[in-house]
């Protein structure tokens, strides 16, 4: 499991530290911090998964302000505080409409072969845990050879087929 | 007198107290502001952030329940920052609140329901989270934990811990708080004693009691004021009533009910009460009706000959007085046994009147409390807080308790004789006194044998109890001086002599001794001070009593009472009796006061002196009463003129109580209803460990 500090991605360093505050800080004993912290990383953890929507921006934006108002101690006060910095980064809007700057949300990223690289060796066709990608292997005498291609409603974006390419022939695309 | 200060709420003046909070600062003008964990009478814990107010020059919201009013402060209650603040917090409930108001036993009572109207909440704004993981229902007896309506407040930890056994508990942490038991056990593996205290704070409708469920919404109910009858110490109680029918008993005034009170009236809607009158045909009781079985009933009583009376202590004075005007001008007999016992006899003849009997109030402010008898806690709740509060009041306790009690706990000296010899540890405590030098010789000298008693007590030996000498001293030195006074759950005669005795030795003879008894109206015994014990009568009229088998057969028995009890079906004539919460009148309280009790519940049994006027007029005789307000005058003259003599009981042997009154002693059963009510079939209220029939001397 990645850790706050070694993701590049907004959304998720902000999900990290809100679940190392529910595990640690968070006492839960007045209302508003442990309610507001669980629809928090219950509303990033849709984003991340490419279903956020706009108003999950609302809410969380919400519970950044409000929060410093409502929570009795510093502890509560500072955890909106962070949300609302990571909030402020154009990186929640953008993964709202499905894009993940860093990459590093395997929801939000797909990839391509390019089709002038590939050497049709079908090794990201053997890594591929999802059977995403389809094509054939070389075969020197066949005409019909099925090139190899990403099926994108399959792919999970996990990315295993781009550490197997022994020709840089995947590239993301969002 | 704290300092007063003036500030300004919502643009209003208002001044009160220094240490006032604010809340209750804007309280004091009409101003309410929201709140959900803070309730009066308890701690405020300031958890729920709703109450939050803005204050001139504070750049950070303040709790109001919590944060004192100064002078010359000005506060918004309801600015738009508040609000939005609010709103938020409410929001946010409402996303674990997984709650239908259409359904729930607390709509139009619930405050988060006022709340979210007052403000128009969006109650979906957050969606709701994962309730399935929380049962709707814990399957506890007589109450429902409906978790997922918990909003968190925890009044209910706050209320158990101040009022009953302080077993709820934020349990896990986090976002996984909830408010259960510890290990989350079901309340009965938890030591929870039923009082239902939690349910009376609970904001919202998470802590419900079960037999309101579906029998009425909360605006339809009629609330009813009356005292609860359920044992001696008489607790304020409201009945809701909603078609007709009770549906929940709340406290009144006092605040507290015990398990007895809170969920044991169960039996007034009982299938099972007598609603008609029956009368014998051979082997069998029929339905006739009220002219029919009263005319039978003065008919045969009248032919008997020989006629004798025996009352309970559950029916109020003027029932009593009625009973015995009854038996005197319609049979001439002066034979009324009343089964309550002959405590108040016992304190006349010691204190000389009924000054002497503490009330709750009493023991609360008391600083010296000596507490006797058997499960005294576990029996009287309500005594229990009372020594609590006290305590918790810098109150020093003694017990004389052969078992290590809840009270035991609670105790600076706890006396732990061998079971059966209580009595001679206060004899024991007595010498202690009068040895120590420590007793009020004047307040002795002015009692009829007070100081050919204490030389007595000088000379006599120490009674061998198991109690070591040195904690004996040490309790009789602690009891001397101070507001004190003896609680006892033990109603043997042997027992409240020797505490009378205690009591006159250190000089307290007003309100100074509780002695703890499982029926409402104990101390009406006075009403037949001249009652008397003739032969075996032929024909016998028993009113809301159960001796059953220790009842000599008689040619003809009538049985007044709420359900046919084992007396009841070997009777000729069976009459309905009226609940004490449906009958108009008096009991006799805590320093022979008279307490009035309305008739809460709406009757169609008509109300007891009357059926008792109508068998006199059977019988061809009237009884001197137009309304039960002459019956009540009657009742009066009788209690105040009620005396004894000021005279140092006898601590030698048991004084039998046939010496003092000739009174025929009967096994009572626990009462009819009890018997009948959920809190004996869930098990969950101890039964009173007293002997009911004993006298004291």
């Amino acid at each position: 499991m990645s850790t706050a500090t070694d993701v590049a991605c907004v959304p998720q360093q902000a999900l990290e530290a809100l679940r190392a505050f529910a595990a640690g800080d968070m006492c839960g004993r007045c209302l508003p911090c442990p309610i507001a912290t669980r629809q928090s990383i219950a509303m990033i953890e849709r984003i991340i998964e490419g279903q956020g929507e706009a108003v999950d921006l609302d809410r969380l934006a919400r519970v950044s302000t409000e929060l410093i108002d409502a929570a009795r101690c510093p502890k509560g006060e500072e955890a909106a505080k962070r949300l609302g910095e990571a909030l402020a980064s154009p990186e929640f809007v953008r993964h709202v409409e499905g894009i993940c700057g860093s990459g590093t949300c395997a929801a939000l990223t797909r990839y391509r072969v390019i089709p002038e690289v590939c050497t049709m060796c079908g090794a990201c066709q053997k890594a591929c845990p999802r059977d995403a990608i389809e094509g054939d292997p070389y075969v020197a005498w066949r005409g019909d050879n099925r090139p190899y291609a990403i099926r994108l409603e399959k792919c999970d974006g996990c990315g295993d087929c781009v550490a197997v390419c022994p020709a840089e022939a995947i590239e993301r695309v969002t | 007198m704290a300092k007063e200060i003036t500030l300004h709420i919502d643009g209003r003046p208002v001044s009160v107290p220094e240490g006032t909070t604010i809340l209750q600062a804007a309280e004091s003008i009409g101003i309410e502001i929201p709140r959900l964990c803070y309730f009066e009478g308890l701690p405020a814990s300031g958890s729920c952030r709703l109450c939050l107010v803005e204050i001139e020059g504070q750049s950070r919201l303040a709790v109001s329940c919590m944060q004192r009013a100064r002078d010359g402060m000005a506060v918004q209650t309801a600015s738009k920052r508040v609000e939005a603040s609010r709103r938020f917090i409410l929001e946010l409930i409402w996303s674990t609140h997984d709650g239908d108001c259409t359904t729930c036993e607390k709509a139009g009572a619930c405050d988060l329901q006022r709340y979210t109207y007052d403000l128009d909440v969006d109650k979906e704004k957050y969606g709701l989270y994962a309730p399935e993981l929380i049962p709707s229902d814990l399957g506890d007896p007589l109450l429902e934990r409906n978790l997922r309506l918990c909003v968190l407040c925890g009044r209910c930890i706050r209320a158990c811990r101040e009022k009953s056994q302080g077993i709820l508990d934020f349990m896990e942490r986090g976002m996984s708080t909830i408010v259960t038991t510890s290990l989350n056990k079901p309340l009965a593996d938890s030591g929870c004693d039923f009082c239902g205290s939690c349910i009376e704070v609970c904001p919202v409708g998470c802590l419900v009691e079960r037999d309101r469920k579906l029998r009425g919404r909360e605006w339809e109910f009629e609330s009813a004021e009356t005292v609860c009858g359920s044992c001696s110490l008489r607790c304020s109680q409201v009945l809701d009533i909603a078609h007709g029918e009770v549906v929940r008993a709340r406290p009144g005034e006092d605040g507290y009910l015990c398990v007895r009170g809170k969920f044991g009236w169960d039996y007034l809607g009982s299938d099972e009460r007598l609603r008609v009158p029956l009368v014998r045909n051979g082997d069998a009781l029929e339905e006739a009706t009220w002219e029919e079985a009263v005319s039978k009933a003065a008919k045969g009583l009248g032919g008997a000959g020989s006629v004798a009376g025996v009352v309970g202590p559950h029916v109020t004075n003027e029932a009593i007085q009625a009973f015995s005007d009854l038996l005197g001008t319609a049979f001439g007999s002066k034979d009324v046994t009343f089964t309550g016992g002959g405590v108040p006899f016992g304190v006349l003849s010691t204190f000389g009147d009924l000054n002497a009997l503490a009330g709750v109030a009493d023991v609360e402010k008391a600083k010296k409390i000596l507490a006797v008898g058997p499960a005294l806690a576990e029996g009287y709740p309500r005594a229990r807080l009372a020594i609590k509060r006290a305590v918790d009041g810098g109150a020093k306790l003694i017990v004389i308790d052969s078992d290590d009690s809840e009270l035991a706990a609670l105790a600076t000296v706890h006396l732990k004789p061998r079971a059966g010899s209580e009595a001679d540890v206060l004899t024991g405590i007595a010498k202690a006194l009068v040895e120590g030098d420590l007793h009020n010789g004047d307040a002795v000298a002015e009692v009829q044998g007070g100081s050919a008693a204490v030389e007595t007590i000088r000379g006599s030996s120490t009674p061998e109890t198991g109690v070591e000498p040195e904690k004996i001293a040490e309790a009789a030195k602690l009891f001397a001086k101070g507001k004190g006074v003896v609680v006892s759950s033990a109603l043997s005669c042997e027992i409240l002599s020797r505490s009378g005795a205690l009591l006159l030795l250190t000089g307290r003879r007003r309100r100074a001794l509780m002695p703890l008894h499982p029926s409402a109206n104990p101390w009406a015994g006075v009403l037949l001070a001249s009652a008397e014990a003739g032969g075996e009568p032929k024909g016998r009229y028993v009113l809301g009593a159960d001796p059953a088998g220790s009842l000599p057969t008689t040619d003809f028995l009538v049985v007044q009472d709420l359900f046919l009890t084992e007396t009841a079906k070997k009777a000729d004539v069976v009459l309905p009796l009226r609940a004490l919460a449906e009958e108009e009148g008096t009991v006799v309280g805590t320093g022979g006061k008279l307490v009035s009790v309305p008739a809460a519940v709406p009757s169609e049994i008509p109300a007891t002196w009357q059926v008792l006027a109508e068998v006199a007029g059977a019988a061809g005789k009237t009884l001197p009463y137009g309304s039960i307000r002459d019956v009540s005058k009657a009742v009066k003259g009788a209690v105040s003129s009620a005396a004894g003599a000021l005279q140092f009981p006898s601590l030698n042997g048991g004084g039998d109580p046939g010496e003092i009154r000739p009174y025929r002693r009967f096994d009572l059963p626990e009462p009819s209803w009890v018997a009948r009510s959920q809190i004996r079939d869930g098990g969950v209220a101890p039964e009173i460990r007293t002997a009911t029939e004993e006298v004291a001397a």
